[in-house]
């Protein structure tokens, strides 16, 4: 019998950029068992549903991810609004739609880059973050901000985008959309590339719903599931369809979000194409009472909130999933059997943000 | 989305549970509550795993109910602190992390739960109170007032 090693991935190591331990058991080159240690992030941010009033919590919430703000803000918006029996006008729907699709095709292409980067194709990992800039762009001419970017209000949105500035950002969606057509055959198609993501960390269909998958992760092993098919802010008016793939493997997973983000502009596009006229935030007035859930799809996959209001301006708890919580079990087990050299190129895979993770 | 939840108590919550895996429910989340000094309601959250063909068969036939519940179940459990609950991981082994969590902000112990962090899955070995229960706002350092010299 072969000696067993346990090697300890994390939470310092080049591949992450945000600290996960995953303590490996490892028997020549193939592991046999993964173990996880969360915690070194944890900041207890749902506490302060104690001393922020519901309005001001909007700020808390965004801070819980720097990557997917925008749409933090945008589901706790959306619970708050349930409970207070309002709703968004349609015009702040539609920008509410834009400035998270913005988030999603920044977040992928910034996921895209760190996973070339992770099997040491430093090149595309400098493209995919270069293209980003467009995004930021964006972001920072319409709300100011490149990456929190504190536009959602509980019965709205704060900034409007005027006709002027979404000729500007076709054009900068034009120029992203022809910039990441050419780095698709080199990320799909390329040999090394598929050597290092073929048939590796193969999730399996059944086993996906078993883990409690959620994302990408799960659209990849061949569900046709994301959270905004069920119509939240505009989508159910827009144009959508989830990208899937039946692989399961760490391919399948990048194939899915390349995919994804040439979707999302589109959606940029035809959400800026049909804003309607409209006021952009109702007053929101009263207190939250009861209890409400709300879910959206972050680029992870699907982020979930409950919210229980008491009648004061305090809620009397706040509890966020966030979609790497959800992907953790999924990729323990995809960790057993693969080799040592594979395990930073498959947990890159699930995408994982452990702040989101531990709030 | 406003919801309606189906109450259960420790006895009968993996009967419940069971159901939902035998209908192909994909487990979503815990959420915990305190009602009083002494007990706690948690919340299970589970999501019909239905798929964007199955959804647009059901919308055409019903859409409304769709509509209403967003493809959602939920169990509601309502337990002093002190008690056990049977950990659902036997069925939904992919709960254990959110039952882990559990255990470390509200101390709440799971029958069965496995792994077991023992209430150190997020928090160091010699932490023994979550932030999220010892939340405290620390005041302001007064200036030290000047001593009137002779």
């Amino acid at each position: 019998m072969n000696r067993i090693t346990s090697v300890p991935f994390g939470p310092q190591h080049p591949v992450l950029p945000e600290p996960l331990h995953i303590a490996l058991a490892v028997e020549d080159e193939t592991v046999t068992e993964a173990t996880p240690q969360l915690g070194f992030v944890h900041r207890g941010l749902e506490g302060l549903v104690r001393v922020r009033d519901y309005k001001g919590l909007v700020h808390v919430v965004e801070r819980i991810c720097g990557i997917c703000s925008c749409i933090h803000a945008g589901c706790y918006c959306n619970a708050v609004e349930d409970m207070l029996g309002i709703s968004a006008p349609p015009r702040a729907q539609f920008l509410r739609v834009v400035w998270s699709e913005l988030h999603r095709i920044h977040s992928h292409l910034l996921w895209l880059g760190l996973f070339a980067d992770a099997f040491g194709f430093e090149s595309a990992f400098h493209e995919f973050w270069r293209l980003r800039e467009h995004v930021l762009d964006v972001c920072e001419a319409t709300t100011g901000n490149r990456i929190i970017l504190s536009v959602n209000v509980v019965g709205g949105v704060r900034r409007d985008i005027n006709q002027e500035r979404i000729r500007w950002i076709r054009a900068q969606m034009d120029e992203l959309e022809t910039g990441l057509l050419g780095m698709e055959k080199v990320m799909l198609e390329d040999y090394t590339v598929q050597e290092r993501t073929r048939g590796v960390g193969v999730l399996e269909k059944e086993e996906a719903r078993r883990s409690g998958a959620v994302g990408p992760v799960l659209r990849a092993s061949g569900w046709e599931i994301d959270e905004r098919m069920n119509g939240y802010a505009a989508y159910g008016e827009l144009d959508f369809e989830p990208v899937t793939a039946t692989e399961g493997d760490c391919n399948a997973r990048c194939k899915v979000r390349f995919e994804e983000t040439l979707r999302s502009i589109d959606l940029v596009r035809e959400a800026l194409g049909r804003l309607p006229d409209s006021e952009l935030a109702v007053p929101a007035t009263g207190l939250p009472d009861g209890e409400s859930v709300f879910r959206a799809e972050q680029p992870r996959g699907e982020l979930f909130y409950y919210l229980r209001g008491n009648g004061t301006k305090m809620l009397e708890r706040l509890r966020v999933r966030t979609p790497t919580f959800a992907n953790i079990p999924a990729l323990l087990g995809m960790l057993p059997g693969i080799r040592l050299a594979d395990v930073p190129v498959v947990v890159l895979s699930i995408d994982p943000c452990i702040s989101c993770t531990e709030r | 989305m406003l919801f309606d939840a189906t109450h259960v108590t420790p006895p009968t919550l993996l009967e419940h549970v069971r159901d939902m895996a035998e209908a192909g429910c994909r487990f979503v989340a815990i959420s915990q509550t305190v009602l009083g000094e002494d007990s706690l309601r948690l919340q299970y959250h589970f999501d019909e795993h239905r798929t964007m063909t199955e959804l647009r068969r059901s919308d055409r036939m019903c859409h409304l109910t769709h509509a209403r519940d967003r493809g959602m179940r939920h169990l509601a459990l309502e337990v002093p602190r002190d008690a056990s609950v049977p950990s659902i991981t036997p069925i939904y082994p992919c709960a254990a992390l959110a039952e882990n969590e559990t255990r470390d902000q509200f101390g709440v112990r799971f029958e069965g739960l496995s792994p077991d962090w023992d209430g150190h899955f997020l928090l160091e070995g010699e932490t023994v109170r979550s932030p999220l229960f010892t939340m405290t706002i620390v005041p302001p350092r007064k200036a030290p007032e000047k001593e009137d010299r002779p």
